[in-house]
């Protein structure tokens, strides 16, 4: 039976898109943090009263929650590049697998490992090596040698 | 009760905020929409499909913000306004 080691998937696609979740998404999602983190600075100096505390109190939760988006951007970015690394080691494992196969003699053609090739044989009963049937019963042998019975 | 306002203030800090807001906006059109990576591609899409929802709320979250800023500082404007009115009335009086 056949062996398929195809693996479906591409580890270069997968750290396509870590490296934009990463550099991208990253950098600029940093970046807005660092904006909200400044505009509300801004407003903290330029305006003081009732209102204003509201105002800050719901930007520095805003603050927050872009510094945890951010956060989790890190961890998204860390699950891809864990899985394009265990699909590479994946994938060079059945590619390591196939050649060893080759080189035990198995054909393997892209990603398949073939039957071993088929031997001929004929039935034991019809070689050279027949066994004849026995006319005589056996001899008895034992530790001491021949039976006493089986004495020529 | 203090009051302290510096309303041209606050409408730098509503840019700050609108730009931002774009920035992030802009992310939502770059977002890759599809990863090849065989079984682990519907969880990984679902991932992506989450970081836009998140984004999408993030852009609303940053240009609600700014728009409020600008409808304060042109608020406490407009009240200024009425304020020395009503007093250079009362003062002429």
């Amino acid at each position: 039976m056949p062996i398929d080691t195809f693996i479906a998937g591409s580890p270069t696609d997968i750290r396509r898109v870590e490296d934009w979740i990463r550099t991208t998404l990253g950098t600029t999602i940093g970046n807005v943090a660092d904006a909200a983190a400044r505009a509300r600075r801004i407003a903290d100096d330029a305006w003081e009263g009732d209102a204003s505390e509201t105002y800050l109190d719901r930007s520095s939760e805003h603050v927050h929650a872009i510094d945890d988006f951010h956060a989790r951007i890190s961890k998204t970015a860390d699950v891809f590049a864990g899985l394009a690394g265990e699909l590479s080691r994946a994938l060079s494992d059945m590619a390591d697998i196939r050649a060893r196969a080759a080189a035990a003699g198995l054909l393997a053609v892209c990603n398949t490992i073939g039957n071993p090739p088929r031997v001929t044989t004929k039935p034991l009963s019809e070689g050279p090596w027949r066994i004849k049937k026995r006319t005589q019963p056996p001899r008895r042998c034992t530790l001491a040698g021949r039976s006493q019975s089986q004495l020529p | 009760m203090s009051l302290y306002v510096d309303p041209d203030e606050l409408d730098r800090a509503a840019g700050v905020y609108t730009g931002a807001a774009t920035d992030t906006a802009d992310l939502v059109d770059t977002c890759p929409t599809s990863v090849d990576a065989g079984l682990a591609t519907g969880p990984l899409t679902g991932m992506l499909a989450q970081i836009v929802t998140d984004l999408a709320g993030m852009v609303e979250l940053l240009g609600g913000t700014g728009g409020l800023l600008t409808t304060t500082a042109q608020t406490y404007r407009d009240a200024d306004d009425e304020t020395a009115a009503a007093l250079v009335r009362a003062w002429s009086e």
